[in-house]
């Protein structure tokens, strides 16, 4: 070809082929510059919605009317703002065309034109973000079970670690938290600290906990030499993170919203109390004053969906029966409300396949050889292991990271289901 | 005791080193764990916290008191009862969970108004010569007395669930126990809940501290200290001297609850007061199951006093139990109904009856004693014929398990059985007169006389 020599040949080619591949991996990229109709009729209606609600406002005053109109606020903003900008590009565009613009005007035109652009591209992006629905329990408190997958002990081991990194996590973060269940295999001698864990039921009491906190759900993946290894080789395992919104009992603020919740049968928190049946200890042989048991474990079953949930950390009944109450609602709660999520995924699936995270799916990896931890949804990779097992800053970029993927993902979603209702719309 | 088998204690072994020696006082593996775990909690508990050695050490040394079959509350000294945290001691019983369910069950019902009927009823006294005499309504106050109140649990919890539904505004709870280690605990315990917020605090003026310390010191006039005037003496004294028995007790009429030291054998005659409700969890295991069914850490470790009880025999009250024993003589043929585990339960009877209260629960053993004491009961001529007789099993609140009846007859009458479990307690309810249609021609005479 050229006349090299072989050897060259291949240096030479690899050197001249236009945009050599890079290693990079390209994640979820979305262009928010064109809109489609679909969500911009939505917005529309919004605006409108708001308007009209505003005007109604103005002559009598209704807390639950300005609740909605507070929600739509953002987007009836967004829209003006978005609207606006589009139509100074259209004056720009025409100022263009036209062949009598003088050409300093032209000049100033395309100049504004690039900015205008670059400006229309972020409030797109603000518009689609006011749009995405606030996830109903983004500003509860939340209960983070951690409970080892396959692996052995050397699961069970991983699992106490992700526990210390979620407690320096909330610590650093100044999240309240503290340990609901907290169960090893020999039977709590957490004196060591390096039994393997069985199972934890972690409680973060701060607000907006579970806004924050879910994107964590899912099957967290470890890859190293486990302690228990003496040939050296590295082994993968696997812990199962379950992120539940924890429900304010009372005392609490917000709490006349959530008393009526818990009442209220269409509620996602309530469970009648007849579809659950209480397993106690039963004394063995005569009972009374003929044993005295120290057994306080409380098992509550929720008949209907045959959930399961037992409690036997504290030494009071009573205790362990709230607790368990408490864990049960949650389950219950988002049972109900990934099943509805269900139904919108079936929606979806068609154009942007499974973005539902739960307990089956792998979303992360801790690789101890290599110090590095690769979240599979955002597809960022930090290589400081140690911070992160802390629960450090590294942790917190790879929280942010996967919420704006999850931001995303729900816009598309939402995208998806216009257009689906657009199509069918369409057929008829 | 059967041995444990070796395979567990290697298991355990394997787990924790502590763990076989905790074993050996639970006899089983799973709650074995948990114990350890809170005798861990406490040796950490205190601030500052121990170092290394002298936490391994004491924690040593708890597991093997744990491993001689001592009660873990005994050890840990507190044993929860509902919401609240109740001492224990040595000498003095510790509070059962069945205890905790009925005691429970019955402050549901006080608070959502099935028992209001009960508690409207006027106060009958049957003393000659008292006639009749009209209770302030449950509105206004409402009086509970505990026999036998051991460590307080049962008037503690009663009293703090009742206070915070706020449905009772004026609630006073007396608490008796032959044990003067009881009542000195119950003390310790009703100081200790309030405390902890968990009883409302009873604000009391220095007068009447100093009343009543003068009271208990035998300085006021009808007023007596009780020590040195015990049983037999105390009820000849009380003969002679018509003095109210609750001078004698040193009872404060002001005080939401005390508790206070008593041998309910010994004055039989006179009412120690009118009250709503009573509720029992007297001693009831006779000396034989004692041997037989009682487990090895309660044999060994709690008060017989507080199950066994004819241990409870004191100078006083051996006429009363001689009584008994003639009485028992005489009917001879009936040996069920002349069990002596049962001796606690007349005299709980014949104290609602002369305290004419609408609410009786006695704690029972098993469904034999369950029934013996339902058959006392409907065969007592006065209480047997105006009381509504349930049983209730160790939780009450419950559904019924397939498999155990909902009902029993006793001596032609059917008796409900509510709850799953086993038969725990036996409870009467006050019934309006014209509504129970047996004996109703009995009352009515004995009525129109008054």
């Amino acid at each position: 070809m050229f006349g090299a020599p072989w050897i060259w040949r291949r240096c030479t080619n690899t050197y001249l082929k236009p945009g050599g591949r890079r290693l990079l991996r390209f994640a979820s990229t979305t262009s928010h510059a064109s809109f489609s109709p679909a969500l911009l009729a939505r917005a529309r209606s919004m605006a409108s919605e708001h308007d009209k609600l505003s005007q109604e406002t103005s002559e009598n005053f209704d807390a639950k009317i300005s609740r909605r109109i507070g929600e739509l606020k953002s987007v009836a903003m967004a829209l003006k703002e978005w609207e606006d900008t589009q139509n100074s590009l259209s004056e720009l565009n025409t100022l263009l065309e036209d062949p009598t613009t003088d050409s300093e005007l032209r000049e100033l035109a395309v100049e504004d034109l690039a900015t205008t652009a670059s400006q229309l591209d972020t409030l797109s992006r603000n518009l689609a973000t006011s749009l995405t629905p606030k996830h109903p329990f983004e500003d509860l408190p939340c209960l983070l079970e951690i409970r080892p997958g396959v692996g052995g002990g050397e699961a069970g081991l991983f699992a106490g670690d992700l526990l210390r990194m979620y407690r320096g996590y909330c610590q650093k973060k100044n999240m309240r938290s503290s340990l609901l269940k907290f169960e090893t295999e020999d039977g709590g001698s957490d004196l060591s600290g390096d039994s393997p864990l069985q199972e934890a039921i972690l409680e973060i009491e701060s607000p907006g906990a579970y806004g924050k906190l879910r994107g964590e759900a899912g099957v967290h993946r470890v890859q190293r030499v486990p302690a228990t290894e003496n040939k050296g080789r590295t082994h993968t395992s696997a812990v199962a993170v379950l992120v539940l919104p924890s429900l304010p009992t009372s005392g609490t603020e917000g709490q006349e919203v959530w008393e009526a919740d818990l009442k209220d049968p269409n509620s996602d928190y309530y469970v009648n109390p007849t579809d659950v049946r209480t397993d106690v200890m039963r004394a063995r042989g005569a009972g009374g004053q003929h044993v005295n048991t120290t057994d306080s474990a409380v098992r509550l079953t929720h008949i209907p969906t045959n959930t399961v949930v037992s409690m036997q950390d504290s030494r009071s009944q009573h205790q362990n029966r709230e607790r368990a109450w408490q864990l049960l609602r949650s389950k219950i709660a988002q049972a109900r409300r990934e099943a509805r999520e269900e139904e919108v995924t079936r929606l979806r699936r068609g154009v942007i396949g499974v973005a539902k995270m739960g307990r089956g799916d792998k979303v992360r990896t801790y690789n101890y050889g290599q110090q590095r931890v690769t979240d599979h949804r955002s597809g960022l990779s930090v290589h400081n292991l140690d911070d992160v097992m802390e629960g450090g800053d590294e942790l917190d970029k790879i929280i942010d990271s996967v919420k704006t993927w999850l931001g995303e993902r729900e816009i598309e979603g939402l995208l998806a289901e216009d257009e689906a209702a657009a199509a069918g719309n369409g057929k008829k | 005791m059967p041995r444990l088998p070796h395979s567990l204690l290697l298991r355990a072994h394997k787990k924790s080193t502590l763990l076989p020696l905790v074993l050996q006082g639970t006899r089983d593996l799973p709650s074995a764990i948990n114990e350890l775990r809170w005798l861990t909690e406490h040796v950490q508990s205190p601030s500052p916290p121990l170092c290394p050695r002298a936490f391994r050490k004491r924690l040593l040394h708890l597991c093997e008191r744990r491993s001689r079959a001592e009660p873990l509350q005994y050890i840990l000294g507190s044993q929860p009862f509902g919401e609240l945290d109740i001492k224990c001691r040595p000498g003095v019983l510790i509070p059962r969970p069945e205890t905790e369910a009925y005691t429970t069950h019955l402050a549901e019902l006080l608070i959502n108004g099935s028992l209001d009927e009960q508690l409207c009823l006027p106060f009958r006294r049957t003393l000659p010569g008292r006639g009749r005499w009209k209770a302030p309504s449950p509105r206004n106050g409402l009086s509970i007395l505990d026999v036998c109140s051991g460590s307080g649990c049962i008037s503690l919890l009663l009293h703090s669930l009742l206070s915070k539904s706020n449905k009772f505004p004026n609630i006073k709870t007396l608490g008796l126990d032959i044990s003067p280690k009881a009542v000195a605990l119950a003390d310790e315990n009703l100081a200790f809940n309030i405390n902890r917020g968990h009883l409302p605090a009873f604000p009391r003026s220095k007068e009447q501290d100093e009343e009543l310390k003068q009271a208990l010191q035998g300085k006021i006039p009808g007023y007596k200290r009780r020590s040195h005037l015990k049983g037999h003496k105390l009820l000849q004294y009380l003969k002679k001297q018509k003095v109210k028995d609750e001078r004698v007790l040193g009872i404060d009429p002001t005080a939401p609850i005390q508790f206070r030291e008593h041998d309910i054998f010994t004055s039989l005659l006179r009412p120690l007061g009118d009250f709503n409700i009573i509720i029992s969890n007297p001693p009831y295991i006779s000396r034989s199951s004692f041997l037989s069914t009682t487990s090895h850490s309660v044999q060994k470790y709690e008060p017989r006093l507080a199950l066994v009880p004819e241990a409870t025999y004191s100078p006083g009250s051996e006429r009363w139990i001689q009584r008994y024993m003639n009485w028992k003589a005489r009917r001879k043929g009936d040996a069920e109904l002349a069990e002596d585990a049962d001796i606690f339960y007349r005299q709980l009877l014949r104290i609602y009856d002369r305290s004419s209260s609408s609410v009786l629960l006695m704690e029972v053993g098993d469904q034999e004693q369950a029934i013996r004491v339902t058959k006392l009961v409907v065969l007592r001529k006065d209480i047997g014929k105006t009381n509504r007789v349930e049983i209730w099993r160790d939780f009450p609140a419950q559904e019924a398990q397939p498999g155990e009846e909902q009902e029993v007859e006793v001596e032609g009458r059917v008796i409900p059985v509510n709850g799953a479990g086993k038969m725990r307690s036996v409870v009467l309810f006050r019934v309006e007169e014209e509504k129970m249609e047996v004996g109703r021609e009995n009352r009515a005479t004995r009525d129109s006389g008054i």
